[in-house]
């Protein structure tokens, strides 16, 4: 029986077994057929061909600068100073859009309903002053996340600056007075040093003074002139000849001495009687130049404790007092456009739908199309139907990324190396590549377009999610940061960063390229069991 | 005479989870003719079809053709039968060339015999005026044959074909399964399901009725409405249409399932001369006249409701 079996299964074979083609020609049918399907699908064609064209072409537009633009900012105060109006003016000049509220309720409602950016509430009739307090209120939408910051950071630094200014002035004012108490002190600190050399030097004269008014001897003889030398001139005269003239004369002569010595003695009394005022006042004259003196000193002493205090102030740059440190956040790249900042979030975004909802939308329509049976029943690996089916997905991603990169170089030419822009294509591959198995695996998973494609987008969400896109990374733990940071999103948004932002070479880049090689094989090979599982569909 | 066996199932079973959709079905396909499978809805008739042709594995048993085991050689047989889907099996945006090309292609068949094949196949089901046509474009007649014809593009021993004249007119049935005979005719051993068990009746040489996961019944149409059937099915047309009078006199007989319909009597009975006696005595006496009868043994229906009923 067995040899019946055998030799019938020979003839069977000889009879019907054909010469297997080469795999590569039913890969070529395989994807012709493909793009033959998707480019029929007219639809889908200009989304996947046109989709990546249009997005990448205005997120170029959009971002091809280095400022925020039109941010609309909401003003008020209950009444505007020359302080407030200056701010504005600042803020105006810088791009910023203002818009002067009529309520305070008003200028906050708006900004927390996001009619406008921010809100800035200033306070009534702001003057610099000791009394008032100048508290701006800057309002701004904190679920913003991604801008509130921003704005509210570039808005507050706008004020510094004006604020910054204000304390300049007022610095420098205060700087010039002291300046003046300076100079002045000095000044009057040497008139002092003179007063008190010429204080000694009177203290010395009124010593000297005193000891020579001491030393003046008035002492004299008195005379009885009137008797003693009109007797005399009666005897003499009586000796002599009375008429004679020269008695006559003489005694003329001794009248007048008589007279001169009269007022002489007089004249003597009243000095010696000064001398003795003199010599009794002295001294406190003497003590109350000491006095002044000690005050003098004391003055000088002060205005060199003033001279010296003021030494002391090194600083004495107006601005450098103001704004004794100064921040100045320096971006690690070289570049300043907006379009860069964003371009490997963005690129990794855009390639991460496309291959997300290509390759998964591929697959549903290959299972829901009613061919999906007869590729089952015909000689043909599995394995080779899902290479078809890949290669498919890479040749459009390919073509996408053409277009892509092609749109940048015309924004970014100049800005962004050859090098570059070769290892930002090696690297959208890589990420397309994981992306597209990734797709292809949610689309055998499931068994409808629509679960396809929410599992596709919810993949796609994910991903985002737990990436530094929309929430920081650092607010999670540790442990599952150590899990995200093998996330394919993060992996090929930091190797973008690194090439676009940091000009990093192949070698920056490889050993990421090496893990989303090896996720892309585990991928693969869930993607042929989730296949040849696929069968299941069937089975209803 | 012994029929050369071309297909044994032994004993097969197959579970999709808890559910057990074929239990312990046996079967032998002759290689002569064609072979018809009915079965009610969710009889299993589409999954022993799948195993038939190797897409699914049974649970346990096996199946042999011209002795060698499907599961095991499954290469062998995907280039041995041809299958067609009740809802067709083609890509609705490729041509029919393209279809057929494709197909041809994952059967290994070298481009120039490929071509050919094309050419013989689109000639064949009709198709020549709408080769380069999208399959969707196709009116549902066309879209059935190009299915049909991309079963047969590797030229297969075996063409399966389930429900293959499903959502068709009578009209479109009638040309498809004169073109399923000629399948067979061509030497391609046809195998097919249909709920329209009329049709099944006349194009297949063996019946088997599918039931409950296993074949109940197995033979030639003929041979099962003889065994099934005791009553024959009587058609009477006269003149007046004045059957009220006549109905509870016939009911006297042997009878049942009495039913005027339009213009004619219906009716199933064992004694159908003794009733046409009658008949004509009765129309002699009311001046009418008989314009048709009709004797004939019950259809294959009733055959596969006495089976279904079990």
């Amino acid at each position: 029986m067995k040899a019946l079996f055998d030799t019938q299964k020979k003839m069977n074979e000889k009879l019907y077994e054909r010469p297997t083609i080469n795999p590569l020609t039913k890969l070529y049918f395989m994807l012709e057929k493909n793009l033959k399907l998707l480019i029929r699908t007219k639809t889908t064609a200009i989304i996947f061909i046109l989709g990546p064209l249009i997005i990448t072409a205005l997120l170029a537009i959009a971002f091809n600068t280095s400022t925020l633009a039109d941010v609309n900012v909401a003003v008020y105060s209950e009444s505007y100073s020359e302080l407030s109006e200056n701010i504005i003016g600042n803020l105006s000049t810088n791009n910023y859009n203002i818009i002067r509220a009529t309520s305070e309720p008003d200028c906050i409602d708006s900004a927390r309903f996001g009619d406008l950016q921010v809100c800035i509430i200033f306070p009534e009739n702001m003057q610099v002053t000791n009394e008032g307090e100048n508290i701006i209120s800057i309002y701004v939408d904190n679920s913003r996340l991604n801008i509130a910051n921003l704005i509210a950071s570039q808005i507050t630094t706008k004020v510094s600056v004006e604020s910054a200014s204000i304390s300049e002035d007022m610095i420098s004012n205060i700087l010039i007075v002291l300046d003046t108490a300076n100079t002045k002190s000095i000044q009057t600190k040497s008139l002092v040093s003179e007063l008190l050399t010429k204080n000694t030097e009177i203290t010395n004269s009124l010593d000297e003074t005193s000891e020579s008014l001491a030393s003046i001897d008035l002492s004299h003889v008195s005379i009885d002139n009137n008797t003693t030398i009109s007797n005399y001139l009666s005897t003499l005269s009586s000796a002599c000849n009375s008429s004679s003239s020269t008695i006559s004369n003489l005694k003329t002569q001794i009248t007048a001495l008589q007279n001169n010595y009269s007022i002489v003695t007089t004249k003597l009394t009243s000095a010696e009687d000064s001398i003795k005022t003199l010599t009794t006042d002295l001294p406190a004259i003497s003590s109350d130049i000491s006095a002044q003196t000690s005050k003098l000193n004391s003055i000088e002493t002060n205005l060199v404790t003033i001279t010296d205090n003021i030494a002391t102030i090194q600083i004495t740059n107006a601005e450098n007092i103001a704004t004794p440190l100064k921040t100045e956040i320096e971006s690690s790249s070289t570049s300043n456009n907006f379009l860069i900042f964003i371009l490997p979030t963005m690129l990794t975004i855009i390639i991460m739908f496309l291959a997300l909802l290509m390759s998964s939308s591929g697959i549903i329509a290959e299972k829901e199309s009613k061919a999906y049976f007869r590729n089952f029943i015909t000689p043909t690996n599995g394995l080779l139907f899902l290479l078809g089916e890949f290669l498919s997905n890479i040749l459009i991603l390919l073509a996408q990324i053409v277009i892509i990169l092609g749109v940048l170089y015309f924004f970014l030419e100049g800005i962004i190396s050859s090098e570059s822009f070769i290892l930002t294509g090696i690297a959208l591959l890589a990420i397309g590549i994981i992306f597209t198995l990734l797709g292809m695996l949610i689309g055998y998973i499931f068994n409808t377009k629509q679960t396809v494609t929410i599992a596709a987008i919810s993949t796609g969400m994910a991903l985002l999610f737990f990436s530094n896109t929309i929430i920081p990374l650092e607010t999670l733990s540790t442990k599952i940061r150590e899990i995200l940071s093998y996330n394919p999103f993060i992996i090929g948004e930091t190797m973008l960063k690194k090439i676009l932002l940091f000009n990093s070479l192949f070698s920056g880049i490889d050993q990421m390229l090496l893990i989303l090689g090896i996720a892309s094989l585990i991928i693969f090979i869930t993607a042929i069991i989730a296949r040849s599982l696929s069968k299941r569909y069937f089975s209803a | 005479m012994e029929k050369e066996v071309l297909i044994q199932i032994d004993n097969i079973t197959k579970k999709f989870g808890n559910h057990i959709v074929l239990s312990g079905l046996s079967l032998t396909i002759p290689k002569e003719g064609i072979f018809g499978i009915m079965g009610l809805s969710g009889s299993g008739k589409t999954t022993l079809l799948n195993i038939l042709i190797g897409f699914w594995q049974p649970t346990s048993g096996n199946v042999y053709y011209n002795f060698v085991d499907i599961q095991k050689n499954q290469h062998l047989i995907k280039q041995i039968f041809g299958f067609a889907t009740q809802e067709g099996s083609v890509y609705p945006n490729l041509t029919v060339e393209e279809n057929l090309r494709y197909f041809g292609k994952l059967y290994n068949i070298p481009t120039r015999e490929l071509e050919k094949r094309i050419y013989e196949l689109i000639k064949q089901f009709e198709l020549l005026d709408s080769r380069n046509q999208y399959a969707k474009e196709l009116s549902t007649g066309m879209y059935r044959r190009l299915d049909i014809a991309c079963s047969l593009i590797h030229n297969p021993k075996v063409l399966i074909l389930d429900e293959p004249t499903g959502n068709l007119d009578p009209i479109l049935r009638k040309k498809v399964m004169a073109m399923i005979r000629t399948i067979q005719d061509n030497g391609t051993k046809v195998i097919i399901t249909s709920h329209l068990l009329g049709e099944l009746e006349k194009v297949c040489d063996t019946l088997a009725i599918l039931h409950k996961g296993r074949i109940w019944e197995c033979g030639s149409p003929d041979e099962l409405k003889e065994k099934y059937t005791t009553y024959e099915e009587m058609r009477i047309e006269i003149k007046s249409h004045k059957y009220e009078p006549l109905i509870p006199i016939l009911k006297r007989f042997n009878t049942r399932n009495i039913i005027q319909k339009d213009k004619e009597l219906f009716l199933y009975t064992t004694e159908p001369e003794n009733i046409l006696n009658y008949i004509l005595n009765y129309l002699r006496t009311t001046n009418d006249q008989l314009l048709n009868v009709e004797v004939n043994k019950p259809s294959i229906e009733e055959v596969f409701e006495s089976v279904t009923r079990r």
